[in-house]
Parts: structure tokens; sequence; C-alpha cells
């Protein structure tokens, strides 16, 4: 975030639109890793990136410069995810692949470049993934916000519009929850996990 | 073995914790996320020295909080800003300015000007029409979009020191309706202790009604109370308000949590009209008069108020000292309000 957002805003709200692009240039990738594990698939966050920015574009009158930037776009973002996730119903996507989603690419670090490596970390965002999205949204949203992005409760209870004591209370259960998915999906496993 | 997998299976044996209570593992998520009071802090170290489970399970929350960490990043394709300016294009989007405020019509200057009125009942006759104070769980919040400013405001009283929330209070206190606030709180007879208290600190006067004092000394946490006020300023409301709202963030007793507001609906106004209180006209000529008793000798004061009696006594609002205040009552004063506030505890 800088200074220069509310430069960007101010040309936006003049009717500047180009001015919006950079905005969304600046945001879009945080926005995205954020959302991709809230809606489990590339494609579906692509678009729901898409509407929060639409509807912050929208909304821009009512960004009054008492929070960061960011911080407003962001509490868009997330409960367009939700409300996405709930309007679409899709409650499990069990066999969510690289290949098959088309953006749960392993990273693709030279330094990590042993063969195998990039298998096993695929496989491992894969199961994270494939457990988050069994998450309710209120779970799935909180431990994103704090696990992956490191927000401060205070600020996760200002952008779910919860109590903090609700969002601690939500991140605990929904770390357990986690934890029972990830658990039972390994008892499911036939023999792969002990290589 | 998969790295995760390790990291969850420390967790998964379901009697490994089984000794540490619900409360103490929140405790100790928190303290991962070094998220806590002062306080909290001091009863989690003394836990974790108390308790090896504790520690167990703090270090594996340790290691679980690393695990996104190891997703990779993604990013989206460099020509998506062009995309959503395409879109915002195609739709015909643009920038909706907010509805304006609805005018703050100047109210009309009565001689005599200011009074302020504050009464109290207590029972349960509130409770059919009590409207629903979300359970905070199934908060989600709502999309900022250029709707109109919604007319019901839901808020914990420990945000009340953000200033967008306080904003957002002021706007909708100031609106020109009668105003409903319904307070959630622990205990329903200390917080109206502590809310008669604020309001005796704001200089307010303060009549109770014999069942009210009598409910209140039976210090019951299930009992609600009603507050019917008038002529108080938006200003001043807020004000009390936050004074609750720090107090809800550090040892009060009174345990004020959550706050809804809403416009004042026919129902609670008659209610209110019930129990002998009605809300007085801002037209002198509509103005209701309350009773046909003989005018009280009371002085009419800048402020002063009035408790009612239970609704299960008979017509509360024609106990003698509620009859002479409601006569006794001034016109309402340019920019004062009509509130009806509502203690419920969360047992109720």
């Amino acid at each position: 975030m800088s200074a220069d957002d509310y430069g960007l805003i101010a040309s936006c709200l003049a009717g500047k639109t180009q001015a919006f692009g950079e905005l969304v240039t600046r945001y879009q990738d945080r926005l995205f890793n954020t959302v991709i594990r809230m809606v489990g698939n590339s494609e579906d966050a692509r678009d729901v990136v898409q509407e929060a920015f639409l509807n912050a574009y929208q909304s821009l009158h009512s960004f009054k410069g008492d929070s960061l930037f960011f911080t407003w776009l962001y509490r868009i973002a997330v409960n367009t995810a939700i409300s996405y996730r709930r309007k679409r119903k899709v409650l499990l996507r069990l066999h969510l692949g690289a290949e098959e989603s088309g953006g749960i690419d392993p990273a693709d670090s030279s330094e990590e470049s042993r063969p195998g490596h990039a298998l096993e970390l695929a496989e491992e965002e894969r199961r994270v993934h494939d457990a988050l999205s069994r998450l309710s949204p209120e779970h799935r949203a909180v431990l994103v916000m704090k696990d992956l992005e490191g927000q401060k409760y205070e600020d996760m209870a200002e952008i779910l519009d919860v109590p903090i004591g609700t969002i601690r209370s939500r991140l605990h259960r929904a770390r357990l929850e986690l934890r029972d998915i990830l658990a039972k999906d390994e008892e499911d496993l036939p023999e792969k996990g002990s290589d | 073995m998969l790295r995760v997998q390790a990291v969850w299976n420390s967790l998964f044996d379901p009697g490994r914790f089984a000794m540490l209570s619900e409360h103490d593992k929140e405790l100790l998520t928190a303290f991962v996320d070094g998220e806590m009071t002062a306080r909290q802090r001091k009863a989690t170290l003394h836990l974790l020295h108390q308790s090896s489970e504790a520690r167990a399970f703090l270090r594996d929350l340790q290691e679980n909080a690393h695990l996104f960490k190891l997703l990779p990043h993604h990013s989206l394709e460099f020509s998506f800003a062009t995309h959503v300016l395409s879109e915002i294009a195609a739709r015909g989007l643009r920038p909706i300015a907010p509805k304006p405020q609805r005018a703050h019509r100047r109210w009309p200057v009565w001689a005599g000007a200011a009074a302020a009125a504050v009464l109290v009942a207590v029972g349960l006759w509130y409770g059919a029409t009590r409207p629903n104070i979300a359970d905070p769980d199934d908060g989600v919040a709502k999309l900022i979009l250029p709707e109109p400013p919604p007319r019901k405001i839901e808020m914990a009283f420990k945000d009340l020191v953000r200033p967008e929330k306080i904003e957002t209070l002021r706007m909708e206190l100031k609106r020109e309706a009668p105003v409903q606030l319904d307070l959630g709180v622990r205990h329903g007879t200390r917080a109206i202790e502590r809310f008669v208290q604020v309001l005796k600190e704001n200089k307010f006067d303060l009549v109770m009604s014999p069942v009210a004092v009598a409910s209140i000394k039976k210090n019951q946490p299930k009992t609600q109370y009603v507050v019917y006020a008038e002529g108080i300023k938006a200003e001043e409301v807020l004000s009390m308000l936050q004074q609750l709202g720090n107090e809800a963030r550090g040892k009060g007793q009174a345990g004020f949590e959550s706050l809804v507001v809403t416009s004042l609906d026919s129902q609670n106004r008659q209610k209110l009209s019930d129990q002998g209180v009605n809300l007085q006209q801002r037209n002198a000529s509509e103005k209701t008069s309350p009773a046909k008793t003989k005018a009280p000798a009371l002085p009419s004061p800048e402020r002063f108020a009035v408790v009612l009696t239970n609704a299960t006594d008979g017509r509360p609002g024609f106990a003698p000292e509620v009859q002479a205040f409601l006569d006794s009552r001034r016109e309402l004063n340019p920019g004062g309000m009509q509130l009806l506030v509502v203690l419920t505890p969360a047992v109720a």
C-alpha cells in the first residue's frame, strides 16, 4: 500500500478508468492467492477476484480512507469468495488435480529441481487444498486469513464483521477440523503416504 | 511421508490431548498466533508450565502454523488488469456515488427547549417482539456495496473504538426516526445497574419504578430491562455506548457484548404505549397526553428520568411517579432523540 493508491483512486473517481487498472495490477496476485485457497480452484478464484475488483470499482466512493485500500479490497474479495462459494454450492473437490484445475501448479523453483520434489509439493498442496475446500466458508476464511495471510485477529474481525472472540474460537475449530480431515485422508490412502 | 501428513498425524490421536479442555486449546491457539491479553498470556504460561500435554499441543500448533507457508505462490496473468478494465467497459460500470443521507430536517424550535426523559421497565413484555440478535458465529460480513446504508446496524461493544464503526453508529443515531438499541448483555441486572450509573454520570436524573428497583435488588442475571429516553442527543448516546464499550474490553462485570440498532418499530411503540408511555410527537399540537391526571408539581429540569414498573404489575405507566414524569416532560428539543434501549441477557 502506498500513498499513491489514494492518487489512483482519485483519478478513478475523476473518470480515469485506466488508473483502476494500475490498482488491479498492484493487488491482483495477493487477492488471487487468498481467494484460490478459499474457493478451491484457479478458475473460480479468477472469477471471484474479477468480481471483487468490479465491486470495488463501483464502490470506490464508499472507500473513506480510514483503512488501507488493500484491507478494504481484501474485505470485498473475502466476502465475494464466501458468497460465491455458497452460491455455487461446491461442497467437495476431493480429486482436484493440478492438471484438472489448471491453476495448482507446483512452484517452479529451480532450487528444488530434484526428481520427485515438485511432485511431492504438488501432492502436499493438493491435500491441504482439498482439506480446505471441505471446510465451511467461515472456517476456511479464517484459516486462510490467519495462516496464509498472517492477518491479525482484529483485522479479521473487522473484515468478517464478527467479534474477536468469534474469530479466535472459529480459528481454533477450523484448525481442529482441518486436522481431522487431513488425518482421515491419510487413513484412506492405501500405501501412498509412506513413500 | 509427506510433511503435511506427519504434522497433522501428530495431532490426530484423539486421546493424546484428552486432558486439555477446549478452552485451554483455544488459549494455546491464540498463544501461537500471539493474540492474547496479558492476563490470558499469564494464564497460558502457567498452563504450559504445569502441563506436558499443553506443551505438546503447543509444539504441534507451532508446526501447523507454518503449514500454509509451504504452499506455492500463484499469479494471475499480466493481462488480467486489462481484462478487468474491458469488463468495466463492457458492463458500463462506473463508481456509484452513495445516496445522499436524508437531509436532517430542522426541528421546530420549541419554547422551553430541552427536556430529556429516561424510563426503565423491567420484565418479559418485550420478548415476543425481540429482534434477532444475530449469533456472532453466524456472521458473515456483508459486501461493501453502494446500497443505501442499512437500517439495521450490528456490532460488538468491543468494536466501539473503531472509527468506522463509531461513524456508522453516529449516522444511524442521527436519523430522525425513534431508534431502538438492543444490547446483548451477559448479566441483566448488572448491566442495567451499570447503564443507570452511566446515565447518572452523564447528568441524567433518573426515576425508577418500585418493581424495577425490587428486581434489581434480586440481582437476577436473566432479567430483561427496558429503558426509554427522550430528548437525548445522538452524541450523548454515542458517548455512553463508547464508555460501555471501553468496559467491555476491560474487566467490566456488566458484560455488554453486542449492539443492534434499528428503527423503533410499530409493535414496540405499541408495547410502550401499553406500558403507559406514549411517544411524544414532534408537533406540539399532536403531542400525546399520557394521562388525565392533574399536572404534577414537578419542576421540569433539563434532564430527568422515570423508571416504569413491571408489565406484570398492571399498567405500569400509571404508577404515580411515572405518571407525574410523563405529564411534566417537556417538548422535544431540536436534535433530541427518542430512544428505546432493551438490555437482553444472553440466556434470556
